[in-house]
């Protein structure tokens, strides 16, 4: 059982604070969909919450012991994070980018363990990426790369995944896609945090919906639960209606007149 | 065979060959019976002479500064993750080439000549700090604007220098050092540089896997465990060492950091880490080579190895942007 848990974070950038007292706590299981308007603060939440930012104010616990103690390579093999539009910078093949992932397992000197070629395929396999594994990830399409990094990402078998904007620049069958990759992640056991923009995506897969506001929590809990009007008026500052489509919950935002 | 593997069988036999070769051609052309047979007298010969005191060092060297070059490019293409990196990105070799010519302004060389090399060391370790200093904050970026505002300041006192050349000879001498030479260097000098370029590479070689890391990304990185700021360290001050070393003893040699990286990248994947020690070996294969064509090309005066590698190297770096402006989206 994993625990990541959040006291009081405090970012403060340019006199403005980023984040306002945010006090978070998640564990295994869960899948946690952090949403909000632009410039809420949730890319900064997710950032201290993978100890890749320090807060000004507060610490964020790994199982009981502040992330500042966890050395950087102990971190990287229980925590997985993927920044928003992941990219890749050299055309190495799909099969080398997901190597990667097992960076952190890796001696300090040498290569490969006996194991490791197994679960870069099982990883691939996962992502429905086999067809690939040779082809240079430069030439890979929005989806794919998108799977590629999940892929990358799941191969070292991480507690916590942490995904910022999993669905940007995604076809809607390609954010499904992730969305219930993600999901079956969590299922699995791992804790799973994810920004949104999506707030239909984030009702109908998330476990949990954790709604930020000017760098504050706004609203926390089962979607059922937290997604309302009052709510998306709060968030995004216009008048929002729920609805049920075929799909399952469906949230609609209504112009303001 | 695979990319590597040819890479694996052909540098060497060409740096062998290339190292033979560099032996036996210039001014006087030497038969290699007669060198092998004179080298194991008891007294010394002319052959046996002109080998281990004149091309030897001058071929260690020419192999030391290559790989020296090619390392160092190969790094910080990986580190910025730009094609158009090279060694002098960082002022190194701008610092390194101002305490040379400091050296040659003060008449120190004429004293005593390794003052040179010990000069330019002193140069590219200075202007490392200062890059260090100004753009540790800021990511990679700062790091690069840095180095080139440290470049433009020692650019701006070797021009100065040869402003104030207190006579023409003086700046004959400037000029023509900092057009970059392997002739008539000597064992002393090889010697002094030697621990530098080691210890220099070594750094750079332990950059290698953050490099990978970094295909992903400076944030993707730092989330597989990597340190930056150590990572920045090492290779500016790997590249203060052995590039700095190198440019303090040859002067500035242009294009063999930039383009033996490229060379090599499509062979072994475009994986970062597998780039440095091909890149490395072929910037000595390229400086070796250029050596031996500028001591076969007479056409007047000596042709300067600076000069000639970016005759050639120029050509290779206009094909690179007209590459680049076609794949970029």
């Amino acid at each position: 059982m994993t625990t990541l848990s959040a006291s009081g974070l405090v970012v403060q950038r340019g006199g403005r604070a980023i984040l306002d007292h945010v006090s978070l706590r998640a564990q295994s299981g869960e899948f946690v969909a952090v949403v909000g308007a632009n410039g809420a603060g949730k890319s900064t939440l997710l950032s201290v919450l993978a100890g890749l930012l320090d807060a000004d104010e507060g610490a964020v616990d790994l199982d009981g012991t502040p992330l500042s103690r966890h050395s950087a390579r102990q971190l990287a093999r229980r925590r997985a994070y993927l920044p928003q539009n992941p990219r890749c910078e050299w055309p190495i093949s799909v099969e080398r980018l997901v190597a990667l992932g097992l960076m952190p397992t890796l001696p300090a000197f040498g290569t490969f363990q006996p194991g490791d070629r197994a679960k870069i395929t099982r990883a691939l396999e996962s992502c429905d990426l086999l067809a690939r594994r040779e082809q240079s990830a430069t030439t890979l399409s929005g989806g794919e790369l998108a799977r590629a990094m999940l892929a990358r990402a799941f191969v070292g078998d991480p507690d916590i995944l942490i995904v910022d904007e999993p669905v940007a620049g995604l076809d809607p069958r390609h954010a499904l896609d992730a969305m219930q990759r993600l999901q079956a992640f969590a299922r699995a056991g791992k804790l799973v945090v994810v920004s949104l923009h999506d707030l239909t995506l984030a009702g109908r897969h998330a476990s949990r919906i954790v709604a930020m506001r000017a760098g504050g929590v706004e609203g926390d809990g089962p979607p059922e639960r937290v997604l309302t009007p009052a709510l998306i008026q709060a968030i995004f500052d216009m008048k929002g209606a729920l609805t049920t489509g075929p799909g399952g919950p469906y949230v609609d935002y209504i112009a303001p007149s | 065979m695979s990319g590597g593997r040819v890479l694996a069988v052909a540098l060497p036999i060409l740096l062998g060959a290339l190292f033979v070769v560099s032996l036996l051609v210039g001014e006087v052309w030497l038969d290699p019976r007669e060198v092998l047979h004179e080298i194991f007298l008891p007294t010394p010969h002319l052959a046996a002479l002109i080998v281990t005191d004149l091309r030897l060092p001058r071929t260690v060297l020419a192999c030391l500064v290559g790989a020296s070059l090619g390392l160092s490019g190969a790094v910080l293409q990986g580190l910025t993750r730009n094609p158009l990196a090279e060694p002098g990105l960082l002022g190194v070799s701008a610092g390194a080439a101002l305490g040379a010519v400091i050296a040659i302004y003060f008449g120190m060389t004429s004293l005593l000549d390794v003052t040179g090399p010990i000069m330019g060391l002193i140069g590219a370790l200075g202007a490392s700090v200062l890059t260090f200093a100004l753009g540790r904050r800021g990511g990679v970026l700062s790091l690069v604007l840095a180095g080139a505002a440290v470049s433009g300041l020692a650019a701006a006192c070797i021009s100065l220098a040869l402003n104030l050349a207190p006579n023409p000879y003086a700046a004959y001498e400037i000029m023509s050092w900092l057009m970059g030479s392997l002739s008539d260097r000597s064992w002393n000098q090889v010697v002094l540089i030697l621990p530098f370029v080691l210890v220099g590479c070594a750094m750079l070689a332990m950059t290698a896997r953050a490099l990978d890391a970094l295909s992903l990304g400076e944030t993707q990185a730092q989330s597989l465990g990597i340190n930056l700021d150590r990572i920045r360290l090492l290779v500016i001050l790997g590249t203060a060492f052995a590039v700095g070393a190198a440019t303090s003893v040859t002067g500035a040699i242009g294009f063999i950091g930039l383009v033996a990286p490229h060379m090599v990248r499509p062979f072994v994947g475009h994986q970062p880490s597998r780039i440095l020690l091909p890149a490395a070996v072929l910037g000595a294969v390229l400086l070796l080579g250029a050596d031996i064509a500028v001591r076969l090309i007479r056409i007047g005066p000596e042709i300067k190895i600076g000069v000639f590698t970016s005759l050639l190297g120029t050509p290779f770096f206009f094909w690179l942007v007209v590459r680049l402006r076609r794949i970029a989206p």
